[in-house]
């Protein structure tokens, strides 16, 4: 445990990329429409040809603190660069408006901080009991997995669930471009030959994600926010001390949220914007005075900031032990760590547990140095938000190529990328739920394969064993659950 | 009715997921089809319900976000020409050119600022990823043959 610490801390290789990822985190955290998603998949190119641990770690340390980049410009502007960071602006920024901007950044970079280093304290204390129970799961349990997994399709597509449904069934079908595992046939492969090993997550990520994201970023002006508030945004670093200090005022609430945030972390198919919603939810439920919600209560700051990065521990659980990605984020991250030759699964906890504790490390570290950086440097940062649109899309689509192509090592994959990315725009276009593919995609193969072994092993009679039973009962509480969430009248 | 971007999106799964279903049970042994043709099986029967509702909200719609072609083609149009340019002269000649096209004539950025990123993008790949990484990038189809045709004319001319 403590060796992963000075492995990493003494080897200036790491140490060095973990120092490159933050400021790039940050760089893709306040880009309104980048975001962490598309952050790993432009930086694959980077760690191609890397050793496992250098590219994960690189990786993983631009990831756990892009929406504590994202924390400055989404409060000073009041516009969420990305998803996750929106439950903040319910209170961060009516605080900005009141002229306490400096305490309201040092509340949250500080909470977001805390929240990341209380997220990977609370998978390191988890971390004993994993290996004799992840040891315990058979195909049966995978398959159930799986099934899980993409019944969390649900969740993600809120009211368009049709829709929702729909691109998971993309997901699948894509996911089983190659040679079938149980038969060895081709299939959907068209005989050619860049298919046979499949279609890879990062392609299909950038398709849908960022050449979308950046056609709708070019046909329009870089989205303006209210920049007639030079007065608001100006803050000393008294102030942003003052918002530190409102953390260890609140400290239950900081400490309840972030271990609220890592479970939330940890239940596949809940994202950041779920963790950051509900420990808003946890803090106003918990208030004395919910009235002052929404007008400015430095708690409405603390809670989702620390929710939000709390999850990005919890998150590696799954993702690490089961190969079920916590969240779309997290599916990409998956594909990235297959890309590096590390095998996500129960093995893991066996024979890898020296890579789990460096990664461990790699986020409370990189949490560690980035909040600390941003409580000094945070206000300069704004800048950032200001890139023009016509400069970021060609830069931004040339490394979205570049790494759809570096994923397979075959030009093909340029084609379909371009086809698939216009399937990606109108579906952007008319709010279908893209994260849906992914969990159709990482997760339908799982299921296929798994379900081949589990009949392999026990014949049909496997759907009645206790286990099935059980995850078959969860199936069907979670269903309901996110159908009545979804469609009960408000 | 109306062919609104929904309606034709919700049609373009249906064919996809058809299609998939048909080539599955046509051409794949029972067990390789088994999921292909549930999984499209079931991605069709929604894509038609979703048809059917877009279908029926297209009458009723009197605004549409629609797909602008002069505003969202141009970026796309770029994409498709940065591919086909890849393809043929790979990505260290390729990225260059088409960055400095879109920064120039898309965007109108200042002469300095595209040759700044182009030539940025240009070390970024030859001098980071080939030489430094020793990550091989797509050279193109017709760059080696174009460097084969230079290198036995300059052989031509030197040996005349």
């Amino acid at each position: 445990m403590l060796g992963s610490l000075l492995g990493l801390l003494l080897s200036p290789r790491l140490l060095g990329l973990i120092l490159l990822a933050i400021p790039l985190g940050i760089f893709f955290g306040c880009v309104p429409g980048l975001g962490g998603k598309l952050g790993i998949v432009l930086l694959i190119p980077f760690v191609y040809g890397m050793d496992p641990l250098p590219g994960a770690v690189f990786l993983l340390a631009m990831h756990a603190i892009v929406h504590t980049g994202g924390i400055v410009p989404s409060m000073l502007f009041g516009v969420p660069t990305n998803g996750p960071e929106a439950p903040l602006l319910a209170d961060g920024y009516p605080m900005v408006r009141n002229g306490q901007a400096g305490r309201a950044l040092g509340a949250a970079l500080s909470a977001a901080g805390i929240g990341g280093l209380i997220g990977v304290a609370c998978l390191a204390l988890i971390l004993p009991v994993v290996e004799p129970f992840v040891l315990a799961f058979s195909p049966v349990e995978f398959f159930w997995l799986a099934i899980i997994g993409i019944t969390l399709i649900a969740a993600l597509a809120g009211r368009m669930l049709v829709q929702g449904l729909i691109v998971g069934c993309f997901g699948w079908l894509v996911g089983m471009v190659g040679l079938d595992p149980q038969t060895g046939v081709q299939r959907y492969t068209f005989n050619q030959l860049f298919l046979w090993d499949g279609f890879d997550v990062i392609s299909g990520v950038l398709a849908l994600y960022a050449l979308p994201e950046m056609m709708q970023l070019g046909r329009s002006p870089q989205g303006e926010a209210d920049r007639d508030q030079g007065t608001l945004t100006r803050y000393t670093f008294a102030e942003v001390w003052d918002g530190v200090l409102d953390n260890a005022r609140h400290w239950g609430l900081t400490l309840l949220t972030a271990v609220l945030g890592t479970f939330i972390g940890m239940i596949p198919g809940l994202g950041g914007e779920a963790a950051g919603w509900m420990c808003y939810s946890f803090a106003v439920s918990r208030a004395t005075h919910p009235e002052r919600f929404g007008q400015g209560a430095v708690e409405g700051v603390i809670a989702p900031s620390t929710g939000m990065n709390a999850k990005e521990g919890g998150g590696l659980l799954p993702t690490l032990f089961f190969g079920v990605p916590a969240g779309s984020g997290m599916a990409i991250m998956l594909g990235a760590f297959i890309m590096l030759g590390i095998k996500p699964g129960p093995l893991m906890a066996v024979h890898d547990l020296p890579l789990v504790w460096s990664l461990i490390w790699t986020i409370a570290l990189s949490n560690l140095l980035c909040t600390t950086l941003l409580l000094f440097v945070g206000k300069h940062l704004s800048a950032i938000a200001d890139i023009r649109a016509g400069v970021l899309v060609p830069v931004v689509l040339v490394f979205a190529l570049l790494g759809s192509f570096l994923a397979k090592d075959h030009w093909q994959s340029l084609l379909v990328f371009a086809a698939m990315g216009a399937i990606g725009y109108v579906m952007r276009r008319n709010h279908w739920p893209r994260p849906c593919f992914i969990i159709g995609l990482v997760l339908g193969p799982t299921a296929e394969l798994s379900f081949h072994k589990a009949f392999a092993l026990y014949g049909a009679g496997f759907l009645v064993q206790p286990a099935s039973l059980v995850m078959m009962a969860i199936v069907v509480v979670t269903v309901t659950f996110n159908l009545r969430k979804t469609y009960a009248p408000h | 009715m109306r062919l609104t971007s929904p309606v034709v999106l919700s049609l373009t799964f249906l064919v996809i997921f058809s299609s998939a279903v048909l080539v599955a049970k046509l051409s794949y042994p029972s067990e390789a089809a088994a999921v292909p043709v549930m999984v499209g099986g079931m991605g069709a029967a929604l894509s038609l319900l979703q048809l059917i509702r877009d279908l029926g909200a297209s009458r009723g719609s009197t605004y549409e976000e629609q797909v602008d072609l002069r505003k969202d083609l141009p970026v796309y149009l770029w994409v498709w020409a940065f591919a086909a340019v890849i393809v043929a002269f790979g990505f260290v000649i390729a990225a260059p050119v088409m960055l400095f096209v879109y920064l120039r004539w898309r965007s109108h950025e200042s002469w300095w600022l595209c040759l700044t990123l182009s030539v940025g993008v240009f070390s970024l790949l030859y001098g980071v990823f080939q030489m430094a990484l020793g990550v091989q990038l797509f050279e193109g189809l017709l760059t080696p043959r174009i460097q084969d045709w230079l290198m036995s004319f300059l052989k031509e001319t030197g040996g005349g």
